[in-house]
Formats: structure tokens, sequence, C-alpha cells
């Protein structure tokens, strides 16, 4: 599957500040009604926790079971998450991850990044973004994708645990957070135990 | 738990999805039951169960079913145990044993085909990879459904695009499709078929590059637009890719099939379903005078591609006359071949190189590899 599922834009002034979600869009008509809200919540908890240990100026993509989650913070704070799947090329994600923030940064002012609600943003494009580079090879021509980012170094993880700090665990960010519900903490323990991708049945 | 709450719950889930004719998903939710809330819940057509009561229930519901197999029916038992048996699948779609009660149900007339539709569908929208939720599906078609005419199967072909988008690689659904497809060649008009059929999975297969289940359905439909053109049922110039023959047919696939690899990089799929083409090429179009050694390779890919098994006993029989060629063929057809099947096997190998040497990291390279020494045991 080539897919994207989620796009958000995220402020971090400094590395030792927790960013704060700016503006989010989701696509995620392909799960079950009763799952899509816990699996918001996972992809925003999961694009925060990443975007907080990525260093300023820097681009990582960290793959996590079936997902790939994309981060690049630019010098001046403003951050962009992709959570795509496997198949979806990262370099394109990285670029359009460019182009998001640009466009994000032309429409909103800098005097608003910081300790405005997610809601009072004025930027409403994210969906429209997000819809649009569903398809890598209609959203812009792929040659020149490759040539922007090909010079560009980016960092790849194979777990969402070579991110994190020493000593610390997913597990115990899971239990700890207040951004995830009750419902999505047991989600998170049932679908760790049937990971049923590998499946035959 | 007392036997009357479980009844309760099962009746109110029953009279649910019988009342919504508009049924979305159905799914198990966490609660811990410490609420006083009802267990069985419907938002917007969306209906769920609450964790804490179904080990309870399912156990109830079990036992009831199975005591009920036992003994004569009477006509009261029936009703209960259409409830119980849809409570049974609906957690555990998996036991035989409900399904056959429900077919017993079906065949008394105590359930209608509709009903058994709308149950299948709402445990395909959790599980949308059970194979005996498609297996009921396809009984129902030729026991209960098969006079309603080929309107039904149209409108499964959508349920197939949609349980397929819910579960990556789900081969299950994917076959349940060729099953449709075989179906509506038999009745339908090929051309305005093949060519709906072929425009929507070329769409979806682009997206999704790494299903092998999706490539080898996309090579089981070229193979049957090469066949129907062959026995003159279909014409190729009015199907897409809109070719003149069969052997530009799997020209343009291969060119498509091209596109995709240098696009994405490191799919093993996309060089399986080449290969596939490949072959598929050779025994189409090359003349009759194949190598053995080269028919020994579509006999290993039979074996050795286990999701091709939808099509098995169909090839197997014919792989199986193949082997029984006598030695002596070998020697008069490697010098027949057809320049067609060369001037391709060379372009072959040197995309396959080109695919190497274009690898930007060790997997996309092993990939590559595997794909030169396959083209490389193809004889010229």
């Amino acid at each position: 599957m080539v897919k994207l599922f989620a796009l958000s834009v995220l402020y971090k002034p400094t590395s030792d500040v927790s960013p704060t979600t700016l503006k989010a869009a989701y696509d995620l008509q392909q799960f079950s009604f009763f799952q899509r809200s816990s699996i918001q919540e996972f992809m925003a908890f999961t694009s925060k926790i990443i975007t907080e240990r990525c260093a300023v100026g820097s681009r990582q993509s960290v793959k996590e079971q079936e997902y790939m989650c994309h981060v690049f913070v630019r010098s001046d704070g403003l951050a962009g998450v992709v959570v795509s799947d496997h198949e979806y090329q990262y370099r394109v994600a990285h670029t359009m991850i460019d182009k998001v923030l640009d466009e994000f940064a032309a429409k909103v002012p800098s005097h608003l990044w910081p300790g405005t609600h997610e809601t009072a943003i004025p930027f409403t494009e994210l969906p429209a973004l997000l819809a649009k580079w569903q398809n890598p090879r209609e959203a812009d021509a792929i040659t020149r994708v490759q040539e922007e980012v090909e010079d560009t170094k980016i960092i790849l993880h194979n777990t969402i645990e070579a991110v994190l700090e020493r000593g610390e665990k997913l597990d115990d960010l899971v239990n700890k957070s207040e951004m995830l519900s009750m419902q999505s903490k047991a989600f998170y323990k049932t679908a760790r135990k049937t990971n049923s991708c590998c499946n035959f049945g | 738990m007392d036997s009357d709450t479980c009844e309760r719950i099962i009746s109110k889930l029953h009279n649910l999805v019988s009342l919504n004719t508009n049924l979305g998903d159905f799914d198990i939710v966490y609660a811990s039951g410490e609420d006083n809330v009802s267990p069985v819940a419907c938002v917007e057509g969306n209906i769920s169960i609450a964790s804490w009561c179904v080990k309870h229930v399912y156990a109830h519901a079990y036992h009831s079913s199975l005591r009920c197999k036992q003994k004569l029916w009477s006509y009261d038992e029936c009703e209960s145990l259409t409830r119980w048996t849809q409570f049974c699948l609906l957690i555990r779609p998996e036991v035989t044993t409900f399904w056959n009660l429900r077919r017993a149900l079906i065949k008394k007339g105590l359930v209608s085909g509709d009903q058994e539709l709308l149950l299948t569908k709402l445990i395909l929208s959790r599980k949308p990879k059970c194979i005996e939720a498609f297996y009921e599906r396809q009984w129902l078609y030729t026991k209960v459904l098969a006079t309603s005419g080929h309107e039904w199967i149209r409108q499964e072909i959508d349920l197939c695009t949609w349980a397929t988008s819910r579960h990556q690689n789900n081969y299950h659904a994917w076959n349940h499709r060729l099953w449709l497809l075989n179906k509506l060649l038999l009745h339908e008009d090929r051309n305005d078929l093949l060519k709906s059929e072929f425009e929507s999975v070329m769409e979806w297969a682009e997206v999704h590059v790494s299903e092998h289940s999706c490539m080898h359905y996309v090579n089981q439909l070229v193979e049957r637009m090469a066949l129907s053109s062959k026995e003159g049922l279909c014409s190729l110039e009015r199907v897409p890719p809109y070719v003149s023959s069969v052997a530009q047919l799997y020209e343009a696939m291969l060119s498509w099939n091209q596109n995709l690899i240098v696009q994405y990089p490191g799919h093993e799929t996309l060089f399986y379903a080449r290969k596939s083409l490949v072959l598929k090429f050779q025994r189409d179009c090359v003349d009759t005078a194949t190598p053995v050694t080269a028919r020994e390779h579509l006999v290993e890919e039979c074996l050795v591609s286990g999701n091709e098994i939808g099509t098995q006993s169909a090839t197997k029989d014919e792989t199986n006359s193949w082997c029984c060629d006598q030695p002596a063929f070998k020697r008069t057809c490697v010098e027949n071949v057809s320049g067609d099947w060369a001037s391709l096997v060379m372009k072959e190998r040197k995309f396959a190189e080109a695919c190497v040497t274009a690898a930007t990291s060790d997997f996309e390279k092993s990939v590559a590899q595997a794909y030169v020494r396959t083209v490389g045991r193809f004889s010229v």
C-alpha cells in the first residue's frame, strides 16, 4: 500500500521544551469505526514523541510496526510529521514536509506559533494537502522530488525504541501519557498481542 | 453472570442487527464494566459490544447452541438458535460448527439469504480476512441467490474492494474476487466486464505495490483477457490497454510493471509479478516449440509461489502433462525458439542488471539480484 495516514505541524522552539501541535489532519477511513479514535490518538502521541527527540535541523524516518513516521524540525522551531506506511517513499515524504511547512509559515505568522490552540490556527488546507499527496505520482513530478532531497541526509531508525533516550520505554510512556484515553491504552495492549498482519487467517 | 442477562444481551444485539439494514462496522470495545450502561451500543449505524461481557455471553451462547445441535429442533429453539449462532459467529467466525448450524437454518428457511449476507458483512468489518465469511457468501450464491441474477455479483466486487482496503495482503478477498470474475465471465459481455475490472484493479494496484495477492489477480485478469481474445470472445482493441495482439498486451503489462519497479524500488512482489508475466508471454505468444528447461521453470514457479493457490488446480493439470513430454522434444525445440522470446529475455536481463546497478540499499540489491538469477535461467 502507498498510503499517508497523518500529517501534523508542530512547534518546538528549543530542544528542552515539549512540542505543541499546531495543526493535524488524518486519513483513517480504512480502519474500523471503533478503532479510529484510538489510532488517531496514538498517531498524535507518536508524532509528539518523535518530534521531542528529533534535533533541530535534522530529518528522521522511524519505522514502527507497519507504519513509518517521518519528521523534520526546521531551525525556526516549526516541525512537520508524516505518518505513512512502508511503501510510501521516504524521500517523497520529506519533500512533502518541506512544502507543507513552507506553506504553513507563509499563511500563519510566527507570532501565533507559541501558545495558540489548535482550533485557533488559521490554516485549513492540511486535509487537502494530505489528500493531494496520497498519490505521490500525482502530487509532484517524481524526478524533481528525488533531486531535491537526495543530498540531505535522512536518518533511518528501525524502531521507535531507537529514538527514545536511554532507559526510556515506550510502554512506560504510553502508561504515563495524559494524551491517551483508557480506551486507547487498552487498544495498545491488545494490538501488541494480536498483531495479525502475518497471519494466514 | 446469569443466563437471563446473557439472553438479554444476545437479544439486544440481534434486534440491532435485524432492524438496521444499513449497518457499518461491528467491534468489541474495551470497557471495564464498572459503569451501569448497556454493553451493546449503536453509534451511527456501527455496533459495539463491551469487552467485559463477551467471555460470559459467548460461553452461554456456545453451550446453548451445542446443546441444541444434539437434539431434534423444535421451532422455538430454532429462533433462539439463530440468535446464539449469530452472536457466536460475530465473536468467533472461525468456528465451522456454527456456520454449519447456520446453513441448516437457512435450508429450513428460518434465516433468509439477505440476513446472512448482512451478518457476513458485519463479520468482515471486524475481520476483513475471514475466509469462512467469504466462503459462506459463495455458498449462499450457489444455493440461495443464484436465481436472483448477477446484479449481486457486481455489488460483491465492491465488497471485495472494501475488504482489501481494510486489511493489507487480504488474500481471501482477492481469491473471492477471482471466483466472482469467473462467474461473471460466463454470463456478461466480456468487453465491458474486462474493461471495468481492469481499470479499477490497475488503479488499486498502483498504490498497493507490495500486495502479492493483488498482483496475482492482475496477472490472472490479463491471462483471461488473452484467453478471451484467442477464443474470439472479446477484442483487445476495445479493452484497456487498447492493443491489437496478445503479445502487445503482455508487453504493455511489462512496461507498466517496469514503471512501478523504477518508481518503488525494493519490492519483491513486483519482480514476482514480472516473472509470471514473462512466463505467460512465453506460454501464450512463443511458438509451441518451447524449450523444456523453460517449462520446468514454469512448473517450479507454480509450486514455489504459494499465493497462486487459487489457480493451482488448473495449472497443475497442465504442468503434469508437460512433465510427460518425451526427452526427444528437448532437442528439436531448442533449435526452433522464436526470435521474440530471445529478444524479450535479452531485454529482461538488461533491465535486471540495471535494477542491480540502481539499487541504493542492500535489500533492494538482493531483490534485484534474485531477478537477475531468475532471468539468467531462461534459455534463449
